[in-house]
């Protein structure tokens, strides 16, 4: 090693000494393993190529924020859809009436709703959100109807509404060279070994398993998994309730199990789910080559999770969808082609999104999970090209907190204009990524006060406190000589 | 039946140690790549059960350090793409007001950590993964290739374009100097 990279190994190792790290949490490692090796068995068992988890947890019992959580994205809080811009709303009319329909016809349990995968059902109740077929990480919603991949399964954290877990994209190549041969580790899996009919058909179970048996459900107070012998379906339902409460919810939920009729389809959530509400993108991969990497800002068509240029239009008029040159992973085209597979009809609407690439999908209405007439159209709501360099980019504010911790401000906050208090000599910066989360330069901004002065750098924008007192930040962006607002931080700097 | 325990257990007694002896390097590494600790935390456990499941395809590579931070970084980079939520804005201010009780050396350590993260924050991704991998992982060039999944040689050409990077930091420069 040279002088310089030695040094640079001793700044690295003082600022990771720093960080304090927790003990191994083993029990939870192989936990995780014996699911990941559980859900496998099940899918051999049952011939499954996809299941549904259906996370249960209880807002009020745990602080859970809930679909009226004012804080919440929009973009999210898929089940009561929010405030549609009107071009959507009256695309989607139509659908959300069939939708209601099906839901009329069908005997529910009062007040509950149809939650809907691949030929099954659950009511669960009225206003559950239904959350983001992203896959992993913890859910953000009361309800979580996602597919993430095994790990993504093993690792949701029911009982935590803040912890962030990473997850795996389901047919990564990586994650197929991982799984091995699931037949493999056979001894730490139970199968589904009993059977219970379900709305008149059989379905093989695990029951309801409950930590408080001894059973193992880590990530839950309880769980059960039933799977459809005739179709080879998994529904997963679990509960952080307590446990008496857990039970009384999940076998509330088993009585809610519908076998869909031929004639009825759902809204597909899955490996090709749209990632709604998101800004990062589905697609790369820190393998990929040089030259994409330096790519023009804006250009995206090799990612997936987005609908090259034109292809909005396009899909709109009917056209095919088109093939090659997208990422197998996650994305719009993939998703498309779920909807059509699953007898629903795409219907491509623009409107704006802040911020977000033009063609990114931002979500469908109705929702993944939604019960429909096989025919159906789906609206897929996409985002318009952006209007300002401002808009193209999410931001991020991090800054040194007066207690000596760092903390961010997200994009919406800065948008929304957000106060941040720092000590003196501590800093304030803000990065900007593009809708593939590559980091994008050209913010800059003007300070309002003399608290914080403004740090010559390149390609972060960032500003020191130099002296007691409130200063505002307006945070711009500049491309090819127009500059726009993206927003304000309000710097309180302390002594 | 008695081989596959035997098997087993020694998979188990292998993986615990391998856990007991790299998890705190690998959380350190994981918020050097870029994560805050506690979603450190929740990577390296992605990752490290991700590797639990193959395990025996993880002993049987050639190179087990650098096949463990390859699917930490692949779980980092996935778990950036689809970061869940991000901090919500708030009436109430998380710290409480004046900071005291903060001596001189601990802001140093606070300085000096604060002046290495927004130096990698001027990395891209790329950048900033092979600089940890190197640097802080102390993987070997051809590690850090074969845990990337690039050709030694494109590790060379990043390391070279990260190192320019970070050499015309001022706030590292700064940090160098006063050491």
């Amino acid at each position: 090693m040279t002088s310089d990279e030695s040094r640079l190994a001793a700044l690295l190792e003082g600022s990771g000494d720093a960080v304090e790290v927790g003990p191994a949490p083993y029990d939870a490692l192989w936990e995780g393993a014996r699911r990941v090796r559980r859900t496998r068995q099940r899918r051999v068992f049952a011939g499954a190529v996809a299941s549904v988890a259906l996370a249960v947890g209880v807002t009020t019992a745990l602080g859970l924020p809930g679909g009226d959580d004012p804080l919440r994205d929009p973009a999210l809080a898929l089940g009561p859809y929010g405030d549609l811009p009107p071009q959507v709303a009256a695309a989607a009319e139509d659908s959300l009436q069939r939708e209601a329909e099906v839901a009329a016809s069908l005997d529910l349990p009062a007040d509950t709703e149809l939650v809907g995968f691949d030929g099954l059902a659950v009511a669960v109740p009225q206003g559950w959100s239904r959350d983001v077929p992203t896959g992993c990480g913890t859910p953000d919603a009361v309800v979580a109807l996602s597919d993430g991949g095994d790990v993504c399964r093993a690792s949701v954290n029911v009982l935590s509404s803040r912890s962030t877990v990473a997850t795996l994209d389901p047919g990564d190549e990586d994650v197929e060279e991982l799984a091995g041969d699931p037949a493999a580790d056979d001894a730490l899996s139970g199968l589904p070994s009993d059977r219970v009919t379900l709305d008149g058909a059989e379905f093989a179970t695990t029951g309801v398993l409950c930590a408080d048996d001894g059973s193992a459900v880590a990530t839950a107070t309880c769980e059960v998994s039933v799977t459809a012998l005739d179709r080879g379906v998994t529904l997963r339902l679990r509960s952080s309730a307590e446990p008496a409460e857990a039970r009384r919810e999940l076998e509330d939920l088993l009585d809610g199990v519908r076998v869909l009729d031929d004639d009825l389809t759902a809204v597909p959530v899955g490996p090709g789910a749209p990632v709604l509400g998101l800004t990062g993108a589905s697609g790369g991969d820190v393998a990929r080559p040089e030259s994409l990497q330096d790519s023009a800002e804006g250009s995206v068509d090799l990612y997936s999770g987005y609908l090259a240029e034109g292809e909005a239009a396009a899909l709109a008029e009917g056209a095919p969808m088109p093939r090659g040159g997208y990422s197998p992973s996650v994305g719009a085209t993939s998703y498309v082609a779920q909807l059509r597979a699953a007898g629903l009809v795409p219907r491509v609407v623009e409107e704006r999104a802040v911020p977000a690439a033009g063609g990114e999908l931002i979500g469908t209405v109705p929702a993944p999970g939604a019960v429909l007439p096989r025919g159906t159209e789906v609206v897929l709501r996409v985002a318009a090209a952006p209007t300002t360099p401002a808009e193209a980019v999410r931001t991020e504010a991090t800054y040194a907190r007066p207690d000596g911790g760092s903390a961010t401000v997200d994009d919406a906050a800065l948008r929304a204009g957000a106060t941040v208090r720092v000590r003196v000599g501590g800093t304030v910066a803000v990065s900007g990524y593009d809708v593939r989360g590559y980091a994008r330069a050209n913010l800059g901004g003007e300070v309002d006060g003399s608290a914080v002065r403004g740090v010559d750098d390149a390609r972060v924008a960032t500003w020191r406190a130099v002296a007691r007192g409130t200063s505002t930040i307006t945070v711009t962006r500049e491309v090819g000589g127009y500059s726009s607002v993206v927003g304000t931080l309000r710097v309180e700097v302390v002594g | 039946m008695g081989a596959v325990g035997g098997r087993r257990d020694r998979d188990s007694r292998e993986f615990d140690e391998y856990v007991a002896t790299h998890w705190p390097r690998l959380v350190r590494a994981a918020v050097l790549l870029g994560c805050t600790p506690t979603e450190a935390e929740d990577v390296v456990q992605t990752a490290l059960v991700r590797c639990l499941v193959a395990w025996r395809r993880v002993r049987a590579a050639d190179d087990r350090d650098a096949y463990v931070h390859r699917v930490l970084v692949n779980t980092f980079v996935s778990s950036r793409r689809r970061r869940w939520h991000g901090e919500r804005p708030t009436d109430q201010l998380p710290e409480p007001p004046g900071g005291s009780g903060v001596d001189a050396g601990h802001e140093a350590g606070v300085d000096d950590r604060d002046a290495v993260t927004r130096a990698l924050e001027k990395l891209s991704a790329d950048q900033r993964a092979v600089v940890v991998l190197r640097y802080y992982a102390h993987l070997s060039e051809q590690q850090t290739a074969v845990a990337l999944g690039v050709p030694a040689g494109t590790v060379k050409s990043r390391l070279s374009r990260a190192l320019k990077v970070l050499a015309s930091d001022p706030s590292l420069t700064d940090l160098r100097g006063a050491r």
